[in-house]
């Protein structure tokens, strides 16, 4: 044999065993984590001047239900940004979190068309398809598209689904798109919905016979719910792109035509997101077995060390505190600052953050997107949530971690800003933003999302959850606290757990743990700070000291100022340096408690230690018979100082 | 030369300063004593408060605003007032301080004291016309504003698909610099400008303005440089207050009372700061008198200096 001939065989061999690597990936865990529902095989192939996606789907589903199945409704979340009269876009007016679309033209908009589905060795489903709004009826919404089958899929079955589909990625605004010639692809491909078998998760219902489809269009405020399934995706971009994605790089072949295909492949993960740039800056770390990789714009690339270490601190405290991240890698994507709209979002190993050139170290702005876009890694993607019905319970509990995560390792009154004097924590910020609403008894934040009054849906969602959780945990201490949360999750994760679940984990332990001092259960907790909207206001309205022959008594007047019904302590001092504790059940309007001591009462507290972190107004939980005139003074003479330095200004310009 | 000329004539003026300073301080004395009485009646009975002596905290201040925010709104816009009646009176004095400043030049050590009625009786017949030359340089200077914000905007809308976001801001403060640099200088030359008003007793202001610019871009290393250097160093004063009050915790009342001391000592340094720019000026028009046609105006009388 000559040598060419031999070496024509050779690489022809390798060739060889380089698709077959392609094909099988490695797993990534001996056993697998979740119910892989769903298993998809994607080949995609971006076109960066057209902004456009073709793609070839190979989706396994498997039918873990009781029931018949007669019917397939899957995702198509792009379609929100097809015109302006999808759901999406009326309920957002074009905007969200602060970004417009802009322009309305064929540009800006995107679009997800299947352009043929077939069941394997059976029915063409091509043409049959049909959208629907379950939610309210738009007959121009386009994000679900249902698919009825001739032949149902009975309870254990499998179906697979041959589907190619092209996509045009919308200019971003609304986390997923382009911006020149970054690319941020998120929900992008037909996704199926969740099948939910009886009894599953209907709050306060009795099972039904059957179960149902829960496949929500695409809202303004919604984000996303899907099952967990295993991912092997093949990338095809132009050479120059730097790709990032969820999930693990398997392999990477070149292509002739000036492309190359990068397969990779996630197990146990509820989406599939990924990124292309030819700019981005690869800073890698890695945290024990969790390698960290980021995606840097080059004018942001002194920053990754913030992002790195940011996500360090999130690791270690989840670890500690939550429980174990079971991935092996996270990928922290910074997109430019003209796609701030792709920024600050989550999907399975894969976050997206934000930052600014020349951010300064006291702002901690990228320190905070990612240990949040982190932190859904439990919420979203372990618990698995329903983020369409029940949002509170990824982004609330993720705010209440961030809150925890910031205050813990930048400090608790500096974490998130800590600039020229003026200092605030995280916590402190998500109570502020809450209780000083308007109306902080605007609504409850059970529900589904698009029936939140729409400019409350983030305050109530995130910030008012984080306060009423930081609330329960100042109820029962963070020791229980963390049993409750650590109970929650090992028990539910990769279940998609929802309201009720969390509530009898939390009797559970609290029962456990702290018997009745809560009563039999803490549903009254749940029923004021939930599901309903009472507000939190105790005053410490007066101490009043008498002599009674040697001795004083003193009586400590309470009021209950808001609806909220909450066990509350007062703390006493006096004169001699002794204090008393004392216990309230936090429910008559106005509680006044009689003391008698040896001296006078100096001052008194309400709920000294700020448990109740609803608590509209902690200055008016204080009492103290000398007020000390020093703060006013030393505000006075800031304000003073000030108004000089103005009046200097405007001196120099006369 | 004539920046140690300048000093020591504002040094010999050192009682005009004062009293200068004196009423700033009695101006600012109408936000001192609302403030505390506010502060102190909305404080009420409340420990909470005592944790702003060792710092801002956010709670305390954020919890407060809400519930007394409309009764400090009040005080912010009587500081905004207070601020514009003060540039006004600055007007006003600024034929005393110049009249001051000339009687001290070439005196020495016999400069005569200051004097409050001398000094009151030569602002009045200098407000009109050094209110013209503020009212033009605002004016001008507001105009410049416009102008470098209508290039920030050509910048970001040229720059959207090419530049970077470091690139952008890069622009955009170059282009802010293309307009704050003539915007100095305008000041500058308004202070030039009342300085030739006042030793020609003319009445002309823009014609001042006018003579005043040519002066200091023909002068404009000694000119500009000199107020350049005085403005820089009125910088450096407020970064080194920052830097000296940052570790003071004003905790109780001796550390407010130092807290106290330090800023009214930046004020004043920033009123000195203000004559000696004056002086500057002053002592610059009179070196290169000749340079300068005469500013004519109803009297033909020349001040001294």
């Amino acid at each position: 044999m000559g040598y060419w001939r031999l070496f024509r065989r050779i690489a022809l061999a390798l060739l060889l065993v380089g698709q077959w690597g392609r094909g099988a990936a490695q797993s990534l865990f001996p056993q697998p984590l979740s119910p892989r529902i769903a298993k998809y095989q994607i080949e995609v192939r971006l076109n960066p001047d057209t902004k456009r996606l073709d793609g070839k789907e190979t989706l396994v589903w498997r039918n873990t239900s009781p029931d018949v199945i007669r019917e397939l409704p899957f995702h198509l979340y792009l379609n929100a940004f097809k015109n302006s009269q999808s759901t999406f876009m009326r309920e957002s007016g074009g905007q969200l979190r602060g970004v417009s679309i802009g322009e309305a033209n064929s540009e800006t908009f995107g679009w997800t068309d299947i352009r043929s589905i077939r069941v394997r060795d059976g029915e063409n489903l091509t043409g049959k398809g049909q959208f629907i709004q379950p939610d309210d009826n738009n007959r121009d919404d386009r994000t679900v598209m249902r698919f009825p089958l001739a032949k149902p899929i009975q309870p254990g079955e499998t179906i697979t689904l041959d589907l190619t589909f092209r996509a045009k990625l919308p200019k971003i605004f609304a986390r997923t798109g382009y911006d020149r010639d970054f690319f941020l692809v998120g929900q992008w491909f037909p996704k199926i919905g969740v099948y939910e078998a009886a009894g599953t998760r209907y709050r306060g219902s009795k099972p039904t016979q059957h179960g149902q489809w829960n496949c929500h269009q695409f809202h303004a405020n919604s984000e996303f719910f899907a099952d967990y399934g295993v991912y092997d995706v093949t990338i095809t971009t132009p050479n120059k792109y730097v790709i990032g994605a969820t999930g693990l790089l398997q392999n990477e072949t070149p292509n002739r035509n000036g492309t190359r295909t990068g397969h990779w492949h996630a197990e146990d993960v509820v989406d599939f997101a990924w990124t292309a740039s030819p700019y981005f800056k690869v800073v890698d770390s890695q945290w024990r077995q969790v390698k960290i990789r980021t995606l840097m714009q080059p004018e942001h690339q002194g920053q990754a060390g913030r992002h790195i270490e940011a996500a360090k601190a999130a690791l270690a405290y989840f670890d500690k505190n939550l429980g174990r991240y079971p991935f092996p890698n996270l990928t922290i994507v910074d997109p430019p600052f003209s796609a701030l709209g792709a920024g600050g979002m989550e999907y399975p190993t894969f976050i997206t953050v934000g930052t600014s050139w020349g951010m300064p170290a006291g702002l901690r702005m990228p320190e905070q997107t990612t240990i949040h876009e982190f932190g859904h890694q439990y919420f979203m993607q372990l618990l698995a949530t329903n983020e369409f019905e029940e949002a509170w319970m990824d982004e609330g509990f993720n705010q209440y971690y961030e809150g925890r995560i910031m205050d813990a390792t930048y400090g608790a009154k500096s974490s998130t800003v800590d600039l020229f004097g003026f200092r605030m924590g995280d916590l402190e910020t998500s109570r502020d933003q809450y209780v000083h609403l308007d109306n902080p008894a605007i609504s409850p934040a059970v529900g589904n999302v698009w029936d939140l009054p729409d400019a409350y849906y983030g305050t109530l969602t995130y910030l008012k959850t984080a306060t009423w959780l930081r609330t329960l945990e100042g109820l029962v201490g963070r020791p229980v606290m963390d049993e409750i949360m650590q109970t929650y999750f090992s028990r539910w994760r990769f279940k998609h757990p929802h309201a009720e679940d969390f509530i009898a984990i939390v009797n559970e332990v609290v029962g456990k743990r702290l018997g009745n001092r809560f009563g039999p259960s803490m549903q009254p907790f749940f029923d004021q700070v939930l599901y309903g909207t009472a507000i939190c206001d105790y005053e410490l309205h007066s101490v009043r000291n008498a002599k009674r022959g040697k001795l004083y008594e003193t009586t400590v007047t309470v009021y209950r100022r808001g609806d909220a019904q909450l066990p509350i302590e007062v703390l006493v001092h006096f004169e001699d340096g002794k204090q008393q504790r004392l216990a309230w059940d936090g429910k008559a309007p106005v509680r006044t408690f009689t003391l008698t001591h040896p001296a006078r009462a100096e001052w008194a507290r309400a709920d000294p230690q700020q448990k109740l972190y609803l608590d509209v107004n902690f200055n008016n939980n204080s009492y103290t018979l000398s007020p000390s005139t020093a703060p006013a003074a030393k505000y006075a003479a800031k304000l003073t100082f000030w108004v000089q330095n103005w009046m200097q200004w405007l001196a120099i310009f006369v | 030369m004539i920046l140690k000329s300048a000093f020591q004539i504002t040094r010999r003026s050192f009682g005009m300063i004062l009293w200068l300073y004196g009423i700033n301080l009695v101006v600012s004395l109408l936000i001192l004593f609302p403030a505390y009485a506010t502060l102190k009646t909305e404080a009420g009975h409340s420990l909470e408060f005592v944790k702003l002596l060792d710092g801002f905290d956010a709670t305390v201040f954020t919890d407060f605003m809400h519930t007394s925010g409309k009764a400090v709104g009040p005080l912010l816009s009587v500081g905004r007032w207070l601020g514009l009646l003060y540039g006004v009176l600055s007007v006003f004095f600024t034929g005393g301080i110049l009249f001051q400043l000339s009687s001290v030049i070439g005196t020495g050590a016999k400069a005569p004291s200051f004097r409050l009625s001398s000094f009151l009786q030569s602002c009045g017949p200098y407000f009109w016309r050094f209110l013209r030359v503020s009212a033009l340089t605002t004016g001008l200077v507001i105009g410049l504003a416009v102008i470098g914000i209508l290039i920030a905007v050509v910048i970001v809308l040229a720059g959207e698909d090419s530049l970077n976001e470091q690139q952008m801001l890069v622009a955009i403060a170059a282009g802010f610099l293309l307009v704050g640099l003539p915007a100095t200088v305008l000041l500058c030359a308004g202070d030039y400008a009342r300085v030739l008003l006042f030793r020609h007793d003319g009445q002309r202001a823009i014609h001042a303005l006018k003579e005043a610019l040519r002066f200091v871009l023909r002068n404009g290393k000694t000119a500009y440089g000199l107020y350049g250097l005085l403005m820089g160093a009125g910088a450096i004063l407020f970064g080194l207050y920052f830097v000296i009050e940052a570790p003071i915790q004003a905790s109780g009342w001796l550390l407010i009372g130092l807290l106290f001391t330090l800023q009214q000592l930046l004020i004043f340094a920033r009123v000195w700061l203000k004559v000696g720019i004056l002086a500057t000026a002053l002592t610059v028009v009179a070196n290169r008198e000749a340079e300068l046609p005469a500013v004519m105006g109803e009297g033909s009388s020349t001040n001294p200096g």
